[in-house]
């Protein structure tokens, strides 16, 4: 009786850690619908090979370090960095993409770290970066929304391109995402080929794959997921701080670029809306262990990412550019949080009125 | 400053950073009047229920007490005295088992209640009119009145400012969930409680008294604000946890912050809690002690919540019956947040003790890792970082936990309360805290010790300087009294007694003080003394003979007694030090009163004084058989001193009859000892003799005793036999393996050709001439006799002897030149 003596508080919050993440999960929802929506069954096909080769390399590793896999799979945080990474892919990337990114982001991102907690990196991006570097053409090769295709990819024809690299009917990825003989980038993509061949942004945005604020299908997939974090700040699963902080800083610099007249500047709504803008700011940069600490440091910290957003996506060789931001901004954390370290009580006291 | 006090007047509140605001759980716990629970079988009283010393206990087991009755008393404030809580006997004065987390046992009085309660011993109730903020204050303390609401600070501690009081805060937050007693006893007791608030006005004078509630606690806000004057004024503070932390409900009124290590009343502001004040109230106006408290009985297990008078010293267990609650359960002292979980349900209610609460025994979360969702930083109300100090506990980082202010934790529980990862983050504090703790205190210690060296090096290069105009005058003196009585042998030797005394008052002094370990250091300062005079010894570099050189120039200053002994800690060497000096003193009665060590708390060296006296009377008297020699003693009830006077009276009786009847084996001993002296001084009576007596410590197996003893022993040899003191050496040498004993017998040896040196020249001669030339010494590495292991202390005693013969070189050109 007397061994097991608990120390205060003996009430806690009951909001826990696998209780967040599967909150997360539920919020990924709306913009998971979305994206199946536009771009078929590879989505969820991604989602599940990535969740699947990050739990048993979870399993494996926990086991190798002698510790109970049991408790390590019940904080669903290997799970929301699979679904991340899935919902990252192109919809009908090759299999081994999200495998070897599951196998990645858990094996080396976060367990040679030292486990959950302990991670530098947000593991569902450095391994989408991995796989970024190592195969650029397969990790850019999304294909149109459904409704810009020509013919629309069945379900056994998307299973058999993820699977096998071809369809039924013998079309490779490159052949399907082509309209009319016509490669059809995704709208980020577009403004940056068009931009470099000297269009001015209004013509490009004329474009088949602009929608009425954005990207077409990529706009209402931007949507569905700030409304699944809109849910989350609701559900005080993440705070406003680094969201807002985000947005905001996006909003300011793609308005400055606007006003500045920079001749690749984007509209601030395709940057809003487009690629994975609202993933990032709700679901990817939120993650707790690679942010910054205090809320100051998180407004850093976002507004960064904002920054190296914008940056290379402007300038840079890559059309989106979330998980490099992201990636970056995490190098940045020890010295954020060191310059940001909160006053504590007694210290540095000034009295107005004496 | 009006404007400070006007905007708290006005009512203006401030926030604090953190906190959070946990279910209150308060609504269904009954805070009408509560019941006054039954005496239980037995009453355990812990004698320490506050923070401070404990008290003296005044009863004793099988006494009959009346309610009211103290148990202890104590005349300081900083440790309120403990009373009888109904009338019955006294059983037992014992260790139980404490309310405290580790469930430690702590002596308790414990009182088997008589089954007639009628009686009191209250005190008699105050007048108004004779109502002085002393008077209170007395009282509060009478009464035992200590901190009701948190760690259990005397409160007429907290009364006696003596500093000005600008804003009173009358602490009845309660933010703790369940926690209802001070709720209740607002509900139900505005009036006498603020009758109270009134009593510690007057006491404090404060220009502001603000009593806080919480907003959740409509009830008291209401019964208090009906029954407050114009002075008091009643605020409701917004209900978050902790505002009833002192730190954060000074904010939260005031909008001061307290800078680290301040205390509220640092600027101005002091904080009681309600149960205080109500307390204060009882023992003012009814003489009434603090015997009975509120306490909220809630929890998941508990049927009908609610608060009881319960008698303090009643234990848990008796208050758990009183809903058929087994001791199968689990109960927590204290709130959700805050308390802790009793590991026994024996354990009494205390002065502190605000709720039981018997929950579900929480399933042991499981710890998971942290995902540094920053949570705990937002809910701490102190701004630290909890999640950095929980990563730097987990690290035993203390350098990394201090810099993170982990020592400014209030334990508050508010960031355990927010990790989702479950992260038991408090008691990660705690154990670092301790940690953190132990290491200042090595630190202080090191720090002291530092110190000590400083002050003591500081009083020493005094001392020197005063030993110096001293000596002068002691020089000058000796002239006159030389041209005075001309050669009279008896005046010499006096004279040189009276050298030798200046010399010994310095060493006492220097032992005064039992200094642990700087003792190295004194040799290596000495030593460095004793090279610059002795400059041609200068290329000695051997550690060893650093050392000696350090006790030859210790010698040489006293005369070449003592040496061994200066370089201990040891109290016995202290004591033998004493002893010398007192003896001393005792030849020279002008001096002696003045320079008795009266203010030495040492027993040993007390008993060293009264053997002085003993002697001295002994001396001075020695016709008498019947000295006063006892007279000193008999005041005193120390056995030190009775095993003194044995000695004394053995001696003297071996003065006259060598076969003394010793009583016991100290007796014995002394008389021994005191043949030896006798022997000694037959021949030599000026000379040595405090040496010899520094061999009376009391045990033998000490080695610096059984070092002096041997020193006495070869003394005394030498003493009769000065030619051939050679075979009288070897004799205690070879029996003893001690090296300790061979070391003395190897300055004894140095000593004897000092003597001899000595007698040759005269003690005419300045004072450093005579101890310089005293103290030197040849040495044959004859030391020969000692054992076959020769240890350091020899070879270090060999290194003195040589230090002592190059210093001797030195000094006998000093002396040339004094001539
Ligand atoms: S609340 Fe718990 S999990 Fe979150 S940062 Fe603090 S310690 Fe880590
Ligand atoms: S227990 Fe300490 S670290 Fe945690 S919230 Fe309270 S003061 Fe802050």
């Amino acid at each position: 009786m007397t061994n097991n003596l608990l120390s205060s508080p003996f009430i806690r919050k009951p909001l826990r850690t696998q209780t967040l993440m599967f909150w997360v999960m539920v919020c990924l929802l709306p913009g998971f619908i979305a994206q199946s929506y536009y771009f078929g069954i590879g989505t969820l096909v991604q989602v599940l090979l990535a969740s699947s080769a990050a739990l048993a390399t979870e399993t494996a590793t926990q086991l190798l370090r002698g510790r109970s896999p049991a408790a390590a799979l019940a904080d669903n945080s290997a799970l929301v960095t699979a679904v991340l990474l899935g919902l990252a892919l192109p919809a009908y990337a090759p299999w081994w993409a999200a495998v070897i990114g599951g196998v990645f982001a858990i094996a080396v991102v976060k367990q040679l770290y030292g486990g959950l907690g302990n991670n530098l990196f947000n593991p569902a991006m450095a391994a989408y970066v991995l796989l970024l570097v190592s195969f650029p053409v397969t990790m850019t090769s999304w294909i149109p929304p459904q409704s810009l295709l020509a013919e629309s990819l069945s379900l056994s024809d998307g299973l058999r391109l993820i699977f096998t690299g071809f369809t039924r009917d013998g079309f490779s990825l490159v052949q399907i995402a082509s309209v009319d003989g016509h490669t059809l980038a995704t709208p980020l993509d577009a403004v940056k080929t068009g931009l470099s061949q000297g269009l001015m942004t209004e013509e490009i945005l004329q474009g088949a794959q602009f929608g009425a604020i954005a990207g077409h299908g990529w706009q209402v997939i931007n949507l569905a997921y700030l409304l699944g974090g809109c849910a989350l700040l609701y559900l005080k699963v993440i705070r406003w701080h680094l969201p807002v902080a985000f947005l905001v800083s996006l909003i300011v610099l793609a308005i400055w670029g606007q006003l500045f007249g920079l001749t690749n500047a984007a509209p601030v709504s395709l940057h809003l809306l487009s690629g994975a803008t609202m993933l990032g700011a709700f679901f990817i940069i939120t993650d707790p262990v690679s942010a910054a600490t205090s809320p100051r440091g998180r407004m850093i910290f976002a507004a960064l990412i904002a920054l190296f957003v914008y940056v290379i996506r402007t300038w840079g060789g890559y059309p989106d550019a979330v998980a490099f931001s992201v990636l970056l901004a995490n190098m940045c954390v020890p010295m954020i949080d060191h310059f940001t370290k909160t006053r504590v009580y007694g210290y540095n006291v000034e009295h107005d009125d004496d | 400053m009006r404007s400070w006090l006007d905007k708290i007047k006005q009512g203006q509140l401030w926030r604090y950073q953190g906190g959070v605001h946990p279910a209150t759980k308060k609504d269904n716990i009954d805070c009408g009047k509560p019941e006054t629970l039954t005496l239980a079988k037995q009453l355990v009283v812990p004698l320490q229920q506050h923070i401070g010393s404990p008290a003296k206990v005044c009863v004793e087991v099988g006494s009959t007490v009346k309610t009211g009755q103290a148990l202890t008393e104590s005349r300081f404030y900083q440790s309120p005295p403990v009373h009888a809580p109904c009338c019955g006997t006294v059983v037992a004065i014992e260790a139980r088992p404490s309310a405290h987390p580790s469930g430690i046992s702590e002596l308790a009085v414990v009182i088997e209640p008589s089954s007639i309660q009628n009686e009191h011993a209250f005190m008699a109730p105050l007048l108004e009119a004779e109502l002085t903020p002393e008077l209170i204050c007395e009282r509060v303390h009478q009464a035992g009145i200590s901190g009701m609401g948190g760690a259990g600070f005397p409160a007429a501690l907290k009364i006696s400012p003596n500093k000005p009081l600008n804003v009173l805060i009358i602490n009845g937050a309660e933010c703790e969930p369940y926690i209802s007693s001070d709720d209740c006893l607002m509900r139900n007791y505005a009036e006498p409680l603020l009758r109270g608030v009134s009593l510690l006005e007057k006491a404090l004078s404060p220009k502001l008294v603000i009593v806080a509630v919480e907003d959740d606690k409509p009830g008291a806000i209401k019964a208090l604000q009906a029954a407050a004057g114009d002075n008091i004024v009643v605020r409701a503070i917004p209900t978050k946890y902790p505002s009833g932390g002192e730190k954060q409900l000074v904010q939260v009124l005031t909008g001061r912050e307290l800078k680290a290590g301040q205390l509220p009343i640092d600027q101005g502001i002091l904080v009681h809690n309600v149960g205080t004040a109500y307390a204060v109230q009882r023992a003012v106006d009814h003489g009434e002690p603090l015997i009975s408290r509120i306490v909220t009985l809630a929890g998941d297990h508990v049927g009908e919540p609610r608060n009881y008078w319960v008698a303090i010293g009643t234990p848990v267990s008796h208050l758990l019956e009183q809903q058929k609650l087994g001791t199968h359960h689990q109960a927590i002292m204290g709130g959700s947040m805050m308390g802790f979980m009793l590991p026994n349900l024996a354990s009494p209610i205390v002065k502190t003790a605000n709720c039981i609460l018997v929950n579900n025994t929480p399933a042991q979360a499981q710890e998971q890792a942290c995902i540094r969702c920053g949570e705990c930083a937002q809910a701490c109300p102190m701004g630290l970082l909890p999640q950095q100090l929980y990563w730097y506990a987990k690290g035993d980082d203390l350098e990394k936990s201090r810099s993170y202010k982990l020592m400014d934790c209030i334990e508050c529980g508010a960031c355990a309360y927010v990790c989702p990862s479950a992260i038991p983050l408090v008691q990660y504090y705690r154990q670092t805290k301790a940690k953190v703790r132990a290491e200042d205190l090595l630190a202080q210690e090191a720090e002291r010790a530092k110190q000590r060296f400083d002050a003591r090096k500081l009083r020493l290069e005094k001392e020197q300087a005063e030993r110096k105009a001293r000596q002068k005058q002691a020089a000058e003196r000796r002239l006159q009294q030389a041209q005075g009585a001309g050669n009279d042998p008896v005046k010499a030797a006096l004279q040189r007694m009276q050298n030798k005394q200046v010399e010994i008052k310095a060493i006492e002094n220097e032992q005064g003080e039992l200094v642990p370990d700087n003792s190295a250091a004194i040799a290596a300062r000495k030593a460095r003394k004793a090279q610059a005079r002795a400059a041609k010894d200068a290329k000695t570099t051997n550690p060893a003979v650093a050392a000696a050189l350090a006790r030859a120039k210790a010698k040489r200053e006293v005369d070449g007694e003592q040496s061994a002994p200066a370089k201990s800690a040891n109290p016995a060497v202290a004591a033998a030090i004493a002893r010398a000096k007192a003896k001393r003193n005792s030849e020279q009665p002008a001096e002696a009163e003045g320079s008795k060590p009266a203010t030495s708390a040492n027993p040993a060296v007390a008993a060293a004084i009264a053997r002085a006296k003993a002697k001295k009377a002994q001396r001075t008297d020695a016709s008498q058989p019947d000295s006063t020699a006892a007279k000193p003693s008999s005041t005193s009830s120390n056995p030190a001193v009775a095993a003194a006077i044995a000695r004394a009276k053995a001696k003297k009786q071996a003065a006259e009859q060598p076969s003394a009847n010793a009583k016991d084996a100290a007796v014995a001993a002394a008389v021994a000892r005191a043949k030896a002296k006798k022997a000694s001084q037959s021949e030599q009576p000026e000379l040595e003799r405090p040496e010899n007596d520094a061999s009376k410590t009391a045990s033998s197996a000490n080695p610096a005793v059984a070092a002096a003893i041997a020193r006495a022993k070869a003394k005394k040899a030498q003493a009769e036999q000065q030619t051939q003191g050679e075979n009288a050496d070897a004799k205690p040498a070879k029996s003893s393996a001690n090296p300790a004993v061979a070391a003395a017998i190897a300055r004894a040896k140095a000593k004897k050709l000092a003597q001899e040196q000595q007698q040759q020249t005269q003690n005419e001669h300045s004072e450093d001439a005579r101890s310089v030339s005293s103290s030197d010494s040849p040495v044959e590495p004859a030391d020969a006799t000692s054992p076959p292991k020769r240890s350091a202390a020899v070879a270090k005693a060999i290194a003195a002897a040589k230090a002592k013969q190059a210093a001797k070189a030195a000094s006998s050109m000093e002396s040339d030149n004094d001539e």
